[in-house]
């Protein structure tokens, strides 16, 4: 507050009473004054006196000496009398003096003193007399003697003085009286006229402010009268003392006279649930009164103006004093009709929407599912159809039918999970796994796409093989495959790095952070915030080619793990994609394998294939053929049940949904045997939906493989329950390594150096086929044999004999060279998997 | 006795880091080289008891270098390793004036008793 307001503020509060005070003063100090003059006019007054007494003392004195005289030089007793009466006249005069100067102590003892001369002169001037009347006189020519004169030069020298002080006083007392008259007058004049100030000055500010909570409350009834909301002010007993106009409106014009308890009826409030006129206790103005806030109270009007009725909210306050008491209540009311209609019409809206997009997120699940069906044929059969005699052109075309089908199978897998994740139903499927295994196998995915563009990829995993932690394997490697292939996809030259570093989080789990680094092309801010968005594609992604979906699952997948991804990035100088994930961890034994391919590994068994399309029978029975496994076929649940009865077998493949008995059903059954116990059957299903392998889970199936069935899930499964007849390792080669193994394992050593050396071979063969140099084809190879054959990777060897042997150009040198890449892979993991397990 | 020397040409890492192992395991002082050139250079610089070489190499492969040696009037004791299996090698890597000839992947065993016999033979 500036002090120029609070001197205002004070005016305008004590301004009035100040200057009466002041008026009040200024008389009082003006009455003192006047006394205090009066005093002074009459201390000079009195000082002219003593001065005219002092005078008449020295004449009376003068005319007694001269008469005294007169007698002695004439003895005329004229002189006598004259002489008498002016002692007596002197004898007044100087008790009057006396008298007159008894308030001044020093004047008295002077004219006490000049007493005591005087009464000494005239015993001198009577002996004189006394001397003349009997005749013994001698006296000078002057009738005067020596001591007479001296005692009236000393009266004569007293009363000079006497005088003299009395003229001293006197001219202090002008001067007093003269000033103090002059200050006085100043004094008075200027109180007074600040009084007069202060009191306009007072009188002008609670003027203005008059006219000023005059305009204001005049601008306040103008606000009020022009709100659109109603509102009523009633006082201490209830009755309203403000009804506005938007409030008449509902309520009309002769209301003032209305009492409270007679209000809900009057104006026709009713409750909107129920349609009932609301008890007067239960009003807004009525609980306002007992100090409560009303807010927002629902409330339909329907009386004579508004005979359909209208739907108000209303709010409503108690009005309190500075003791918190209430003084009344005030109450606003706002027609809500038309927004409660669009809040209805955008509810159905909504509900209109969800409805949609449920229905589009089905229509996509379905239109997915009955995509894969058809497409489990094209795949299975392309996938036999390149294994048969076939000219090299056709065999090309047959590697694009398959190639294409495989890139439409990861479209619908994404679409799939998309329109999964949207409703919802996308649910995640933790167990134990070895995370280094893990993302090492993810890594070693991309080992030949990074050496072919020339692309430096490196993995680095902060903790050892043998980590098991809880979490869904397969949905964590499909986000690192998805970001590992987008680094190398956007990276025409330079390095992708993998990773992967943990710590222990509050929640005592283990944070692991996950990083893939590329130095590729990089994103722009706008960019990165497109990235994100559905079906939204950079300008440069559009280029490269891809739906675009990749990312959107990995971020909704990561979101489902509770956490997202994120990149720091920078056009031209590459981008960084990492996430973080916390997991369980466990060092005790974990039970999923990664699943990985093993082609033309060989197994023994039987196994029965129960499946009620023949397209599907035949292309999974020839897969399994080709693989060494004897094959029953059964077209439904209830043949596979009699085929159960009178046969064994190593393993069942069921599909879930079949005419005449369900494979749920079937598989019930078939456990219910005795010596069905612990087959196991692993379900076939086209539906890819967790709830399926929820049901099958329960039937008691042990497995489960969505359809189209894909070599390497179909490979695994069978990894998993049957025997293997030939090992893909000669372990016999490796054993003669153990006795020159020192502190470390040379086979370990040995695969390092593999897992060094072979990208490169492997870049020069598709290389040299891509150059039609054969002769260097079958130098690298001999080359790559030679190492795979040292660490006893037999197949490896094998087909780098093939290769070596080649000499003729052919389609199939490069389908055998894709086919060692997987089988390098597959090898090399096998290897280190036997060694750590001996570990 | 001072240890003997082997100098040993090999192209391929995984079968250099066997060769290299096994036979420092057994006290030889070996000296590794990647290719033909390279060894060739390495034989005629120092004195080996000695040479290993795989057959199939980039450049100059293991008869090209036995017969460069030859031709400039070194004489050698040289093991030839291939992984191939015809029988037609080894009657060459004989001709070639090889002392002996090891078939790949290396039988380790094999491998050392014939450096062994190798080495102990006197011309």
């Amino acid at each position: 507050m500036s002090a120029k307001y609070k001197l205002k503020k004070w005016v305008r509060s004590y301004g009035y009473f100040t200057s009466q005070i002041m008026f009040l003063l200024v008389a009082v100090f003006a009455l003192l004054n006047a006394l205090s003059t009066k005093k002074a006019l009459e201390s000079v007054e009195h000082s002219y006196q003593v001065l005219a007494d002092i005078e008449s003392v020295g004449n009376s004195f003068g005319h007694a000496e001269a008469s005294q005289r007169g007698y002695i030089l004439s003895g005329n007793s004229e002189y006598l009398d004259s002489y008498k009466s002016s002692l007596d006249d002197l004898k007044i005069e100087l008790q009057n003096l006396k008298d007159r100067v008894a308030d001044n102590p020093e004047q008295l003892a002077r004219v006490v003193s000049i007493g005591g001369i005087l009464a000494d002169r005239i015993t001198l001037l009577d002996l004189r007399i006394r001397e003349k009347q009997t005749g013994n006189v001698e006296i000078d020519a002057l009738g005067s003697t020596a001591a007479g004169n001296t005692l009236t030069k000393r009266l004569r020298l007293h009363l000079e003085e006497l005088e003299k002080v009395e003229q001293s006083l006197l001219a202090e007392r002008k001067q007093i009286r003269e000033s103090s008259t002059e200050q006085s007058g100043f004094v008075v004049v200027l109180a007074t006229l600040a009084a007069v100030l202060l009191g306009i000055t007072s009188r002008q500010i609670i003027k203005k402010e008059r006219d000023d909570n005059y305009q204001q409350a005049k601008l306040t009834s103008m606000i009020i009268e022009s709100m659109r909301d109603g509102l009523v002010v009633v006082n201490e007993e209830g009755m309203f003392t403000i009804v506005n106009k938007a409030a008449q409106s509902f309520i009309g014009t002769d209301v003032k006279n209305i009492l409270p308890k007679d209000r809900a009826k009057a104006f026709g409030m009713r409750n909107p649930e129920t349609n009932e006129l609301f008890d007067s206790q239960e009003l807004p103005l009525a609980r306002a009164m007992k100090g409560e806030h009303v807010h927002e109270m629902e409330v339909i009007f329907k009386n004579k103006l508004h005979p359909d009725g209208v739907l108000c909210s209303v709010t409503g306050m108690p009005l309190l004093n500075e003791a918190n008491e209430v003084t009344g209540a005030m109450a606003t009311f706002r027609d809500i009709s038309k927004r409660k209609a669009t809040e209805q019409e955008w509810k159905i809206a909504r509900q209109a929407a969800i409805e949609a997009s449920k229905l589009k997120s089905e229509f996509l699940a379905t239109m997915s599912h009955e995509i894969r069906t058809p497409m489990n044929g094209v795949l299975g059969m392309s996938t036999l159809l390149a294994d048969t005699k076939l000219n090299s052109e056709q065999f090309e075309f047959v590697n694009i039918i398959r190639k294409s089908t495989q890139s439409l199978l990861t479209l619908i897998n994404g679409i799939l999970d998309l329109s999964k994740i949207e409703a919802g139903k996308l649910s995640l499927d933790p167990a134990f796994f070895d995370l280094r295994e893990m993302v090492s196998d993810t890594v070693e995915l991309f080992r030949f796409a990074a050496a072919e563009k020339k692309i430096k990829l490196t993995m680095n995993v902060s903790f050892e093989s043998g980590l098991g932690v809880f979490g869904d394997s397969d949905r964590l490697r499909q986000v690192l495959v998805n970001l590992i292939g987008n680094a190398i996809k956007f990276t025409e030259d330079g390095e992708v790095t993998v990773t992967v570093t943990n710590s222990t989080a509050s929640t005592g789990k283990q944070k692991f952070r996950f990083e893939v680094k590329d130095s590729g092309i990089g994103l722009t801010e706008e960019e990165i915030q497109k990235l994100f968005v559905k079906y939204g594609q950079t300008m440069s992604g559009v280029k490269k080619g891809g739906s675009g979906l990749g990312l959107l699952i990995s971020q909704q997948l990561i979101n489902l793990m509770g956490s997202h991804i994120q990149i720091e990035s920078e056009k031209g100088t590459g981008s960084t994609f990492w996430f973080e994930v916390e997991f369980e961890v466990s060092k005790a034994e974990y039970c999923v394998v990664p699943a990985r391919s093993l082609s033309s590994e060989v197994f023994k068994g039987s196994v029965l294939v129960v499946e009620d399309q023949k397209v599907n029978q035949k292309v999974i029975s020839s897969i399994l053929a080709r693989l060494g496994v004897e094959c029953s076929l059964a077209d439904n649940g209830q043949q596979a049940l009699e085929l159960c009865k009178s046969h064994s077998y190593d393993l069942v493949f069921m599909d879930c949904r079949m005419p005449v008995m369900d494979g749920y059903e079937a598989t019930e059954k078939i456990r219910s045997m005795p010596t069905w116990k612990d087959v196991p059957i692993v379900a076939l299903s086209a539906e890819g939906a967790s709830g399926d392998r929820e049901r099958c889970f329960q039937v008691g199936m042990n497995d489960f493989v969505s359809k189209p069935i894909e070599m390497p899930v179909l490979l695994n499964v069978l990894k998993k329950y049957l025997k293997s007849s030939q090992n893909q390792i000669d372990e016999n080669a490796l054993k003669q390594f153990d006795e020159f193994s020192k502190d470390d394992d040379l086979v370990l050593v040995l695969i390092d150096e593999y897992k060094k050396a072979y990208p490169e071979s492997l870049k020069q063969l598709f290389e040299a086929e891509k150059a039609g140099n054969l002769k260097e084809l079958n130098e690298v190879a001999h080359g790559l044999k030679s190492s795979s054959a040292a660490l006893g990777m037999v197949k490896v060897a094998e087909i780098c004999q093939w290769l070596e042997d080649a000499v003729t150009p052919s389609k199939q040198i490069k389908s055998r060279m894709q086919e060692l890449e997987l089988e390098i892979l597959s090898a090399v993991r096998i290897l280190t998997e036997l060694k750590t397990r001996k570990a | 006795m001072a240890a003997q020397k082997i100098l040993v040409a090999e192209d391929s890492p995984v079968d250099s880091v066997i060769i290299q192992r096994v036979l420092t395991s057994k006290g030889y002082d070996v000296t590794m080289t990647k290719n033909g050139e390279e060894a060739y250079k390495k034989f005629t610089e120092d004195k080996f008891d000695l040479l290993i070489t795989d057959f199939f190499m980039p450049g100059l492969n293991g008869y090209e270098l036995l017969g460069r040696l030859k031709e400039n009037g070194f004489s050698y004791k040289a093991i030839v390793m291939t992984a191939s299996k015809e029988d037609e090698f080894h009657l060459r890597s004989l001709n070639f004036g090889a002392f002996d000839h090891l078939q790949k992947p290396l039988n380790l065993h094999l491998f050392l008793a014939k450096v062994e016999q190798a080495l102990r033979t006197q011309f």
